[in-house]
C-alpha cells in the first residue's frame, strides 16, 4: 500500500505492506536514525515522535499513521546546526555509544514543549521507557535541565520543530 | 510477514459493517496488535476518522471517546479533576511512548489480566457505550462478563458517572514499568467523622478483577475511630497464579497487606 506521511515537515508517499511497523517503513525508506533495538516495546531507541508526543515506532503500525506528522532526531537538528537539546546532550557527557540518543533527544523536545521547567520527577516519567546501557542516567538527566535552561535564554518558538 | 488490509471509515455505521460483515479487527492506535503474529489478508478498520479521541466532562459526569489514549486521559483529567483514580493508575502504566498509543477503548476490550484500567473502572461503575450488534449502554462490570457484549461491538465511549471520591491506586510490579501482578482501588467518601461510603476493586487474581463487597459492607457507615483494617483483608480468600520469583502465596500476602495499607491511608488519615 502507499500512503502519505508529512516527515519532519515535509510530504512523503511511502510504499509498504500493511502489516509493517512505522519502525521498518522509516528505515526501509533510509530514515536510518531511527534506531532498531528491542521491537518490543521495551527499550525505546525506535522512537519517534507521532504528531509531537513520542512513540515506540516498533509497536506502530505504518498504515494506522498514515496523514500523521512524525519527527525523527533529523527533523529536529543536526551535525551543522544541531538543535540545543542535541548540543546540551554533548555538553553534558549524556552521548557514549549514542544509540538511545535520539530517542531520549526527541523525547526531551516533548517534553520541554509543554514543561519547559520540569521537576526531576517529571523529567523521569518523561523519559521512562528508554533504556539507556552506557551513561547510568545520571548525566542525561543533567542534559535535560541543561536544555532546560539553554531554552530560557532563547526564543520560545524554536523549540518547534523545523 | 503477513498482509493486511486497511480500512479507514469516516462514519461508525461504516466501520460496523466491516467488522460484522468482513470480521475486520478495530484498531484504534493501541500496541497489542502489532506483537502479535497476524494471519495473511487480515483486515483492519483504522478508527482514526471517527472523532473517537475526546475528554468531555459534563456536570461533573466524564465522557472519554474510546480511541482515546492513556496520557491524554491523564493530562486533560489533571487540568479538570485533579486526584482523580484514573490519573493515578493510567499514569502509571507501561511507559511514557506506549501510553501515548495504549487506548481506553482497546484496553477495556481486551481486558487483559494485567490491566491498570480495569480496576478503577469498575470501581467508578462505569459505564460503557456500544454500537454494533448490541448497541447500548452497560454497565462495565457486565461489559467484562458478557461474550455477547464483546462480540461485533464497537466501543465508541466510557462514560464516567458524576461523582467525588478520594482515591487510591496500588500496583504490584517486579519493575515501575513492567505488566502489574495486581492492581487495588479503593475510592472512598468520608464525612468528618463515618465512611459514607467505599469501594475496592481488585485484578489480577484468578478470577480476574472483583469488587471486595463483604469489605466494602462491612466499613460503610463505620466510625473512623472504630475502623480496624488489621487482618480484614484475609477474609477475601483471594487467589492468585504464581509469577515470576512470587509463589501464589506471598502475592496473596502481598495483596492483603496493601489492601490494609490503602484502607488505613485512605479512611484512617
Amino acid at each position: 500500500m502507499e500512503e502519505t506521511f508529512y516527515i519532519n515537515n515535509k510530504k512523503k508517499q511511502l510504499v509498504f505492506n500493511g502489516a509493517e511497523t512505522l519502525l521498518n517503513t522509516l528505515r526501509n525508506h533510509g530514515y536510518n536514525e531511527v534506531k532498531r533495538g528491542c521491537e518490543e516495546g521495551e527499550c525505546g531507541a525506535c522512537i519517534v515522535l507521532l504528531n509531537g508526543k513520542p512513540v515506540n515506532s516498533c509497536r506502530v503500525f505504518s498504515a494506522a499513521v498514515a496523514g500523521h506528522e512524525i519527527t525523527t532526531v533529523k527533523g529536529i537538528g543536526d551535525i551543522h546546526q544541531p538543535h540545543f537539546i542535541q548540543q546540551a546532550f554533548v555538553e553534558s557527557g549524556a552521548v557514549q555509544c549514542g544509540f538511545c540518543t535520539p530517542a531520549l533527544v526527541l523525547a526531551t523536545h516533548s517534553l520541554l514543549k509543554t514543561n519547559p521547567a520540569p521537576t526531576d520527577e517529571e523529567i523521569n516519567q518523561a523519559l521512562d521507557g528508554i533504556l539507556c546501557r552506557c551513561t547510568g542516567y545520571v548525566k542525561i538527566i543533567d542534559a535535560v535541565k541543561l536544555a532546560s535552561q539553554k531554552m530560557k535564554q532563547i526564543a520560545p518558538e524554536t523549540i518547534e520543530d523545523t | 510477514m503477513g498482509n493486511i488490509c486497511w480500512h479507514y471509515p469516516e462514519q461508525i455505521k461504516k466501520a460496523l459493517g466491516l467488522i460484522e460483515n468482513h470480521r475486520a479487527v478495530p484498531h484504534g492506535g493501541g500496541t497489542h496488535l502489532t506483537g502479535k503474529r497476524l494471519m495473511n489478508e487480515s483486515s483492519f478498520v483504522s478508527l482514526d476518522r471517527l472523532s473517537l479521541h475526546y475528554v468531555t466532562t459534563d456536570q461533573g459526569s466524564i465522557s472519554i471517546g474510546a480511541a482515546t489514549d492513556y496520557n491524554s486521559i491523564a493530562q486533560q483529567l489533571k487540568t479538570t479533576i485533579p486526584g482523580h483514580i484514573l490519573i493515578k493508575s493510567l499514569g502509571q502504566a507501561a511507559t511514557t511512548p506506549l501510553r501515548n498509543r495504549i487506548t481506553i477503548g482497546g484496553s477495556l476490550a481486551l481486558a487483559p489480566n494485567w490491566s491498570d484500567l480495569t480496576g478503577p473502572l469498575v470501581a467508578l461503575e462505569a459505564l460503557v457505550k456500544l454500537q454494533g450488534t448490541s448497541s447500548g449502554t452497560y454497565p462495565v462490570m457486565e461489559y467484562l462478563t458478557s461474550k455477547t457484549l464483546q462480540s461485533k461491538t464497537l466501543i465508541t465511549e466510557i462514560e464516567l458517572p458524576k461523582s467525588h471520591w478520594e482515591s487510591w491506586y496500588y500496583r504490584e510490579g517486579i519493575t515501575k514499568n513492567d505488566h502489574p501482578v495486581f492492581t487495588l482501588t479503593i475510592l472512598a467518601k468520608r464525612t468528618a467523622h463515618s465512611v459514607e461510603d467505599v469501594r475496592i476493586a481488585i485484578t489480577g487474581h484468578t478470577h480476574r478483577f472483583m469488587r471486595a463487597t463483604e469489605i466494602e459492607n462491612q466499613l460503610k457507615g463505620k466510625a473512623l475511630n472504630q475502623i480496624q483494617t488489621a487482618g480484614i483483608a484475609s477474609k477475601l480468600a483471594l487467589k492468585f497464579a504464581p509469577a515470576k520469583g512470587m509463589s501464589s502465596g506471598y502475592i496473596r500476602h502481598l495483596a492483603e497487606t496493601y489492601l490494609e495499607r490503602g484502607l488505613t491511608e485512605l479512611l484512617k488519615s
